[in-house]
């Protein structure tokens, strides 16, 4: 083991063990946010690990190099979580929209005019 | 200023008018004098969130004005307008520019078809009717809306973003705009032809000034629109 792996693998398994013991034990409310979580763990773990299965992976699905697949994962989690946040952003400003809006008709009023409109 | 129209005692009562307003103290009070003086009582300005005198002149003119605590865009400020003006049992709906480019006496001939029953909502076209000093570029980005919003929405119209419309209650009732901004309009239409409402295209006038068309929306912002209009589709 080189010493990335020593440091990474060590924090990589401690992570793992935390989120597959909130997965069992934990509440049912975030279950789905740390299944996600514990695969990226684990991929990160094996892929630190043994560098060579990247490659292998890889090769088995027609691309060449490992690190051009570990690219392409990026470059797709990238996408996924930038739509997340845009995602997220709007329903905020959906919300932010509406308490605004019904503050405005609440507070709706009309003066008695103290203007005339003369007909031109 | 040309002689003011006869306006239907009828339309007079029965007519909402909803208008979105950002920064418009300059042209307020002439766009509310000419709803004003030809007998429109319900007016109803949404100021939204206006650093300006724009509320204030509402208010002196006896309006209804319903205040945005922040600056959300027009698509949000016409949509709190439509809600009042529904909750308040309004018939008809007008939707009408706070900077004076919409012509006042053409809101008799633009509420007619839903008057008659014959449509639930009413679209102003200005290449059905006049665009006065329109530049090109607008022209062209405006052209360019309406090409994408057939092959967005298959709706078929010769103006996608105008403001000047009418709508029935029942279709005020059923539309939802949810965009906050500019990109209201091509959503609108979009809901129009999603919920099969029948819609009939109106000539009406523009009137672009050098003021207006500089506190308009940049032709950039088309690019905006159209990315705002697809990935909104994915956000529910």
């Amino acid at each position: 083991m080189n010493l990335f792996q020593w440091f990474t693998l060590p924090m990589l398994g401690l992570l793992l063990l935390l989120d597959g013991y909130g997965l069992l034990m934990g509440r049912p409310t975030f279950r789905r946010d740390r299944l996600v979580r514990w695969f990226v763990w684990g991929a990160a773990f094996a892929a630190i690990c043994n560098p060579n299965m990247t490659s292998s992976v890889a090769q088995a699905i027609g691309i060449q190099r490992g690190t051009d697949l570990v690219l392409y994962l990026f470059v797709l989690a990238f996408m996924g979580t930038s739509f997340y946040f845009y995602s997220q952003n709007i329903r905020l400003q959906r919300q932010l929209t509406d308490v605004v809006r019904h503050l405005a008709i609440r507070e709706a009023h009309q003066e008695p005019t103290t203007q005339s409109w003369p007909k031109s | 200023m040309n002689p003011i129209k006869e306006v239907p005692h009828s339309l007079l009562s029965d007519l909402w008018v909803v208008i979105a307003a950002y920064n418009e103290e300059p042209r307020i009070g002439a766009t509310l004098h000419g709803l004003l003086s030809r007998g429109y009582r319900n007016v109803v300005i949404v100021d939204d969130g206006s650093r300006d005198r724009t509320a204030e002149i509402a208010r002196h003119s006896g309006s209804w004005v319903l205040a945005h605590a922040i600056n959300l865009g027009q698509g949000a400020a016409l949509q709190t307008g439509i809600s009042f003006a529904l909750a308040r049992g309004a018939p008809i709906i007008v939707t009408f520019d706070a900077d004076g480019q919409h012509n006042p006496d053409e809101i008799p001939a633009l509420t007619a078809p839903i008057m008659n029953g014959h449509a639930e909502v009413s679209l102003g076209s200005r290449f059905l009717g006049h665009a006065e000093n329109i530049p090109l570029g607008r022209k062209l980005v405006l052209k360019g809306g309406v090409w994408f919003t057939r092959l967005f929405s298959g709706i078929r119209v010769t103006d996608t973003h105008n403001g000047f419309r009418a709508l029935s209650r029942e279709a005020a009732r059923q539309i939802k705009l949810t965009q906050n901004r500019m990109a209201h309009a091509s959503e609108l239409l979009d809901q129009v032809q999603s919920l099969g409402l029948p819609f009939v295209e109106v000539p009406v006038t523009i009137r672009y000034s050098a003021e207006t068309t500089a506190k308009g929306q940049s032709s950039w912002n088309a690019i905006k629109i159209v990315l705002e209009l697809i990935l909104g589709r994915f956000v529910r």
